[in-house]
């Protein structure tokens, strides 16, 4: 993948220009504040674009705001946030948003999934970091339909929300894909969601009944 | 809200120190400096005043000689003591007012008048007793018009002792012109003297037909005369329609009225000419005048605080009863123990007497209270107004800040304010707290102890005194307002302090979040993805590990650096072993040599971090602006106080602004309980100097 990385932070860019670089992955361009990473995409596109949320200038919320223009130019390109600290509004109406991953710094010590979570965002899909879906859910009332799901449930629920495939999740929980299948059909039935093919309308539906409430 | 030394179980001020007595000192004296006090028409119109009394003896001496002219005397008497009584008064309150000689002279006007009648009876009745004056007799056909004059000028200068515009000179250069012209033709007149006076020559005798001439010239001033009282009498009038304030209007407002007999009696004179055939009528006219000008004067002064003689009288009439209580109660006491002693006893009839004196004592204040509601309105109801709301606001019932609304009440000036002396404000201010201007209208200061606590300020004209004696009455009601003013500046303080306090601490906390992200935390992630980089590589040798585990060390050695560096600021960790080694170690750091001084004592942990952070603020500020030679530092500990003080010989000039550091830590000084205070004179030097609280 063609790869621009913004982040303001020096040791944090080389590293992970470091790190991608060795998956074998193009980094295209390296910026550290947010005008020069608008204008990194616009003079060339990449295929992904790895955003710090907080960089120069203002220092508060400048990669997020330059994430949502990029995506106005370019509605097909792939756009990761990373950030220091959980956060979940925001970064939950992105990822509904689709193309979109939000995911915390520290996700990279864990190179294979970080890794997959970029793939997955380039190609298309979604990656929300476990912690911010870990809030969602924990933010839900005992008598919501929540409730009802089984403990297995609730980690194939969390899983979806994360943004990840049958495939994904069935790999990550140790189970066959028949059974991940059915477990998701029980889940959207019991929160009244309908069944789409579509990874990422379906993403988008739990997100929304997640962060609805 | 119940106010707040009204609520029960809060011992009542006035239960412990008494309510301050209604009645204040009476101060009768006359105001000014020695050259006001020896003013000249204040000299003038005493000396006239002895000249009359001279006068009224003079013709009492008169009257005993010429049987039957007794009444008339006795009645121009009064009239005059009244006229000279009102302009001694005037006189000696307002120094160099023209009004009060004028009213005098009023009186002389009087006197004159009788005593020249007195004279001519004694001389039909008994002549020969008294010599004739030719020259007196001579001039008597043309002095009459002098008798209008005191009448006519104080109708132009009445009340304030100036004309009431440039061009009213004319009139008053009139009157005296005519009249001395008038003397002439007067004495020309060849008709025979009246009775007793047929037979004395005529002085002037002017030769045909010059004579005639003369006499017409006399005929002429007649009018012009009657002019120029009429002119005066429009003075008033212009002066009453001018007045805008309603006080002043109300003084001049009878004045005015009584000017009307001025030009009135001149006419009574001619009209008496023509139906009687003599000048008799006249008589009644001037009795009028003389009677009215004096009057419309004491209504004024008295109903309306004109030249603030209401206390003097007041008082006056109070010791003037008392006075003649006593004197009564001297006479039935001898006559009583006369006739149970058998013989004259002064000791005893002084003895009982004294035990009256006693006994009117207390008795004089209910007196004057009485004579007050009669002669002094404005002072009886104000001073009851100011005790009623004392009263009322011991009670609960009432707030002491309705002080201001109260005396405007009482004094009908809806423009009056209450102004406050607050620490740290130049000037007054009002119950709210806001800044007053009160310009430069009449006031009078409150004072407690010697030390001035407020002011009230009148918005209209009015007597000088009651306001100072209102401001005394005042001062218990002035001083709660103005301690509570004081509490609520205090309060707002300390809340604007505790919100700065919070503010800072969340700029601290955000500040801190922002280096532990952008500082310890990135190197630390950046430390993992070196280590997952390394393990990646561990085995197939395109990567040198070794030299990445060398940098993660290094770079762990950074974040662990970062880390103390961040709890430091948190809380200076050299502190742990004491102040005073805190304090070495940051002096030793300064650019400047430092002297220092410091207690042994070991201090709570509070008071030294605050301690340590006035002193390092206070350093940092002398070395970063004042360019000192020297820094002198002392840290002293005593009674159950820390005062840290932090010297420079530097450029001075220093002040607290609001968002820098000298600030912050005031605020921090503050929320310890402490003081912060700064002096620093422009060239010489600063010194910061904290005193905190420091119980064991």
């Amino acid at each position: 993948m063609r790869i621009v990385i913004g982040e303001d932070s020096a040791l944090f860019r080389e590293g992970l220009a470091r790190l991608l670089a060795d998956a074998g992955h193009e980094i295209i361009a390296k910026v550290s504040d947010a005008p020069s990473l608008v204008e990194a995409v616009s003079a060339c596109p990449p295929d992904l674009a790895i955003i710090d949320v907080r960089m120069p200038p203002d220092l508060t919320d400048d990669g997020a705001r330059a994430a949502r223009l990029v995506r106005l130019s370019h509605p097909s390109l792939g756009i990761v946030l990373l950030s220091q600290h959980v956060e979940t509004r925001h970064s939950v109406e992105l990822v509904a948003s689709g193309r979109f991953g939000y995911l915390l710094k520290d996700r990279v010590f864990d190179v294979d999934d970080f890794l997959e979570s970029l793939r997955r965002v380039a190609a298309g899909g979604s990656a929300l970091d476990p912690e911010v879906v870990s809030r969602l859910l924990g933010a839900h009332r005992a008598d919501d339909p929540l409730s009802s799901l089984t403990g297995r449930e609730r980690e194939v629920l969390a899983l979806m929300a994360e943004g990840r495939t049958n495939v994904g999740i069935a790999r990550r929980l140790w189970l066959t894909d028949r059974t991940v299948e059915t477990h998701v059909g029980s889940i959207l039935g019991k929160l009244g969601l309908a069944a789409s093919d579509e990874d990422h309308r379906r993403v988008l539906a739990v997100l929304m009944y997640l962060s609805s409430t | 809200m119940r106010p707040v030394f009204g609520r029960p179980g809060v011992p009542r001020i006035g239960a412990t120190a008494g309510p301050i007595s209604v009645l204040v000192r009476v101060r009768l004296r006359p105001a000014g400096t020695y050259r006001e006090r020896m003013a000249l028409p204040r000299l003038f119109a005493y000396a006239v005043a002895a000249f009359v009394m001279v006068n009224v003896l003079a013709g009492a001496a008169l009257v005993f000689s010429a049987p039957g002219t007794a009444g008339g005397f006795v009645i121009s008497v009064l009239l005059a003591l009244f006229a000279v009584a009102l302009g001694v008064l005037v006189a000696w309150r307002r120094p160099r007012n023209v009004v009060g000689p004028l009213l005098v002279l009023v009186g002389a006007s009087a006197i004159g008048m009788s005593f020249d009648s007195a004279y001519a009876a004694v001389l039909r009745q008994r002549p020969g007793l008294l010599p004739v004056w030719d020259w007196y007799v001579g001039i008597s056909p043309g002095t009459w018009m002098l008798l209008y004059l005191p009448a006519a000028f104080l109708l132009l200068y009445f009340p304030d002792g100036t004309l009431p515009g440039p061009r009213w000179r004319w009139v008053a250069y009139g009157l005296i012109v005519v009249p001395v012209l008038f003397l002439f033709p007067a004495a020309a007149d060849p008709t025979p003297f009246p009775p007793p006076f047929q037979d004395v020559p005529h002085l002037f005798r002017v030769p045909e037909p010059y004579g005639t001439v003369v006499g017409i010239v006399g005929v002429l001033l007649l009018p012009v005369f009657l002019g120029l009282l009429i002119a005066a009498m429009a003075a008033m009038v212009v002066r009453y329609r001018r007045a805008g304030d309603p006080v002043k209007r109300a003084q001049v407002k009878w004045f005015a009225l009584g000017a009307l007999f001025v030009p009135a009696t001149l006419l009574l004179c001619w009209a008496s000419y023509l139906f009687v055939g003599s000048a008799d009528l006249v008589v009644y006219g001037f009795a009028a005048t003389y009677l009215a000008l004096p009057l419309a004067t004491a209504i004024a002064l008295l109903k309306h605080d004109l030249y603030d003689v209401d206390k003097a009288i007041s008082a006056a009439t109070t010791y003037g009863l008392v006075t003649a209580a006593l004197l009564a109660f001297y006479t039935v006491a001898s006559f009583l123990v006369g006739v149970g002693a058998g013989r004259a006893s002064p000791v005893a009839a002084a003895a009982a007497t004294a035990a009256c004196a006693a006994a009117l004592a207390p008795l004089r204040s209910r007196l004057q209270r009485a004579v007050d509601r009669r002669l002094y309105p404005a002072r009886r109801a104000a001073l009851a107004a100011i005790d009623s709301l004392r009263e009322r606001s011991l009670a609960g019932e009432a707030r002491p800040e309705e002080l201001e609304s109260v005396l405007r009440s009482a004094l009908r000036d809806p423009s009056l304010r209450v102004g406050y002396v607050v620490p740290r404000v130049s000037g007054l201010v009002s119950a709210t707290g806001d800044p007053l201007d009160p310009g430069s209208s009449l006031r009078a200061p409150v004072r407690v102890g010697g030390h001035s606590i407020g002011a009230l300020v009148r918005g209209a004209v009015g007597s000088k005194e009651l306001l100072a004696e209102l401001a005394d009455a005042s001062a218990l009601l002035v001083e709660v307002v103005r301690l509570r003013i004081e509490l609520r500046r205090a309060l707002s303080e300390v809340e604007s302090s505790r919100a700065r306090l919070l503010h800072a601490g969340y700029e601290e906390r955000r500040r801190l979040e922002r280096d532990l992200h952008d500082g310890a935390q990135q190197r630390l992630v950046s430390l993992g993805m070196s280590l997952r980089l390394a393990q990646r590589h561990l085995d197939d040798g395109t990567v040198d590990v070794d030299a990445l585990l060398d940098e993660s060390v290094a770079s762990l050695g950074t974040a662990v650096a970062e880390l103390r560096q961040i709890a430091h600021g948190l809380r200076p960790s050299s502190l742990d072993d004491g102040l005073g080694p805190a304090l070495s170690s940051l002096a030793s750091k300064a650019p400047i040599p430092v002297s220092l001084e410091i207690s042994s004592d070991p201090l709570p942990d509070d008071v030294a971090t605050t301690a340590y952070y006035v002193a390092s603020e206070a350093m940092a500020n002398a070395v970063k602006h004042a360019r000192p030679a020297s820094i002198d530092l002392r840290v002293v500990r005593a009674d159950g106080h820390v005062t840290v003080r932090v010297c420079d010989d530097g450029l001075g000039g220093a002040c607290v602004r609001p968002g820098a550091g000298l600030a912050g830590i005031a605020d921090r000084v503050a929320a310890a309980g402490g003081l912060l205070s700064l002096d620093s004179p422009l060239g010489r030097g600063t010194v910061v100097q904290a005193v905190l609280p420091c119980g064991s």
